[in-house]
């Protein structure tokens, strides 16, 4: 495939196309019995002049907007019936930094994140999301992204990219749905197995 | 995930080497290794038609796609089940009665030319290593995002494993173990789905979010023109694919060659399904990926539980696996039986014949690893462009050659190589205005092909058949 491009493939080949690169993303959550508190602050190299930020909205969950600091870009707060946008006018700069804090109140056990449209460039320790709040017996078994548990009770995850949400609290009412996914698949396969088995030496 | 995906691994790759011995205890003469001895039945036989076309254009590649276009790449599957079914009843019954091992064999035996099946064999050779290039290359990313592993390192291990069991029982071994796949890759992407619509909060929620943030993916990305430029291409180049015909070789019958192909349709209309589905739901997830190709391999390592992500990791690897087996045993049928068999040493022996087979494949194997560091495209983007080349210079000859039988030795050749030539000259000329004009380089190959091969046909007389 040379870079000399075919129309069709060359829509496709740009891949998501934004500007600049997601230096560093530290994102720090406090869970609490009403929701969340959620700080972020973002490091974006080379901006684009016009710096978007995207969350999901989730069912139950009603988003506030509590902290930017004076000395930021100005910013702006749109909402869609998908997602809550904020756009930040970078103008020319080589870097900018954003920091937002934000309360999310409603169910804990999926917790909306403001991505940026701006991708990090793996590999490399660009991404770091510390979960704190949550009691030993309402972590989820599976968590997103993958978080480890530090000495003193704090959930650690470093994905490669920033997630639109984060999994960690437990939800309320029986067995976490993706561990019967995975159990019902490792009986299938082990149920399937023995019947082959059986048929082939039937056979 | 690391310790669950290395004992997953370790029992899958130790049914695997189990399953290649006892294909090697089967294998005695060359029919055995090119063809199965013609044993497949129709499951079996559905199952390694799925598996050779799902590869890491599938797992990576189309899922990538989604993540990036929506909905509307989704619909060039129908031109890939055209492409089946025309197969299915103009292509797979009539080659079984000429008895080849090979596709090129085919030629030679149809057209009554040997010149016209070594040009077929050096075709092939040269349009699935571009293919492979793309297997490589999504190796090589899968291995650097989830494990942090240098893509040279996968890539090595992938051509080390893949060709080890191809060398060792050829095509009645690898249709066991791509029935094995198949039922991996079909489980793995049936319960991805519901995992990710859990998280994502169910699908009006995540179409919602998807709408707000590009209304195209919820809509249409591509144009018609794009997608039906697409859907020729893939179509074209599955009902003429070497690497699927050298499989109707090994099933029992024509009967049995038919109801695998129905059998093949329905696995890919579930994986089709299922990889749009995870495709956009990974965007409601991971929003700003750096490339879209990462979005299976986040998938399996940050969202599925360790289990699932491991077994879609073995998915992945089987899809990659199972395509690169079917390639390198058509390549190195190409080159041992095709060229060296029919034009070097026609009386080389059964043994000889296999072994020098083996030696083609591990060879063939390990050059386009360089082509696969260099990242030329996106892995779909390569898949889409060997589709165009093998739809360009085999869909006529095969297709319409076995349809009509006023098709020339010469007239074969005149359409294997103008289509070829054509194709490639469009890609680098006329391919620049498509937005305007509309027309892909795989439409200007056939045509080019379909008018040499009619052509070159009515002008000269047929060989005598060999």
């Amino acid at each position: 495939m040379t870079a000399a491009g075919l129309a069709l493939a060359a829509a496709t080949l740009s891949g998501l196309g934004q500007a600049g690169t997601l230096e560093r993303a530290t994102i720090r959550i406090v869970v609490d019995e009403a929701g969340a508190t959620v700080d972020l602050r973002y490091l974006i190299a080379q901006p684009p002049e016009v710096v978007a930020l995207n969350a999901m909205r989730l069912p139950g969950h009603r988003l506030f907007l509590l902290d930017l600091p004076d000395e930021g870009p100005p910013a702006r707060q749109s909402v869609s019936p998908g997602l809550v946008r904020l756009t930040f006018s970078a103008g020319r700069r080589d870097t900018l930094a954003v920091a937002i804090r934000y309360r999310v109140q409603g169910p804990t056990h999926r917790i909306p994140i403001f991505v940026p449209e701006t991708p990090t460039n793996p590999p490399g320790e660009h991404v770091e999301i510390l979960v704190a709040g949550v009691p030993p017996d309402r972590v989820a078994p599976n968590r997103v992204p993958r978080f480890v548990a530090l000495a003193d009770g704090t959930l650690r995850a470093a994905p490669d990219h920033v997630p639109g949400l984060v999994a960690v609290v437990r939800q309320d009412g029986g067995p976490s749905f993706p561990a019967v996914m995975q159990w019902g698949v490792i009986a299938i396969a082990v149920a399937g197995t023995l019947f082959w088995a059986a048929w082939a030496r039937r056979s | 995930m690391g310790a669950t995906f290395l004992i997953v691994a370790a029992i899958y790759f130790a049914v695997i080497l189990g399953i290649s011995l006892w294909g090697l205890s089967k294998t005695r003469t060359e029919e055995d290794f090119i063809a199965a001895g013609r044993t497949i039945g129709p499951w079996v036989g559905g199952a390694v038609l799925t598996a050779t076309q799902i590869s890491a254009g599938t797992f990576v590649g189309t899922i990538g796609r989604h993540y990036l276009t929506g909905v509307s790449w989704w619909y060039i599957w129908f031109g890939v089940w055209a492409g089946w079914l025309v197969s299915a009843f103009f292509v797979a019954p009539k080659l079984r009665r000429y008895g080849a091992l090979t596709v090129p064999d085919y030629v030679a035996t149809r057209f009554g030319s040997t010149a016209a099946g070594a040009l077929a064999g050096a075709l092939i050779v040269i349009a699935y290593s571009i293919y492979l290039v793309a297997q490589y290359q999504a190796a090589g990313e899968v291995a650097l995002t989830v494990f942090g592993m240098r893509p040279l390192t996968a890539m090595l291990i992938l051509v080390a494993s893949t060709a080890f069991y191809t060398l060792l029982g050829g095509v009645r071994s690898s249709s066991y173990i791509d029935f094995l796949q198949t039922l991996i890759m079909v489980s793995a992407l049936l319960v991805a789905v519901p995992v990710l619509l859990y998280y994502t909060g169910g699908v009006s929620q995540a179409r919602a979010f998807l709408t707000s943030l590009d209304p195209r993916l919820t809509g249409w990305y591509y144009g018609p023109k794009e997608l039906i430029a697409f859907a020729v291409s893939f179509g074209f180049s599955i009902a003429a694919a070497p690497y699927e015909m050298t499989r109707f070789n090994s099933m029992r019958d024509e009967q049995t060659t038919r109801k695998a192909i129905y059998i093949s349709i329905g696995f890919q209309v579930i994986i089709g399904l299922a990889a749009l589905s995870i495709g956009m739901l990974m965007r409601v997830l991971f929003p700003a990926l750096s490339s879209q190709d990462l979005a299976s391999a986040v998938m399996a390592f940050e969202v599925l539980p360790p289990i699932v992500g491991a077994l879609l990791l073995i998915a992945m690897l089987s899809a990659i696996m199972s395509t690169v087996n079917s390639v390198l045993l058509v390549v190195g049928a190409g080159v041992a039986h095709d060229l060296y068999g029919k034009l070097l040493r026609p009386a080389a022996s059964q043994v000889h014949r296999v072994f020098v087979n083996r030696v083609a494949i591990a060879v063939l194997a390990t050059v386009p690893i360089w082509f696969a560091l260099q990242k030329y495209g996106d892995v779909q983007a390569i898949v889409v462009e060997q589709t165009k080349f093998i739809a360009s210079f085999f869909f006529v000859p095969v297709v319409i050659g076995l349809n009509w039988k006023h098709g020339t030795g010469a007239g074969a050749i005149a359409a294997m190589l103008g289509g070829f030539l054509a194709c490639l000259i469009w890609e680098f000329t006329g391919q620049r205005g498509f937005a305007s004009h509309g027309l892909d380089a795989v439409e200007v190959g056939i045509a080019v092909s379909a008018v040499a091969f009619v052509l070159v046909s009515r002008l000269t007389r047929p060989e005598r058949r060999p």
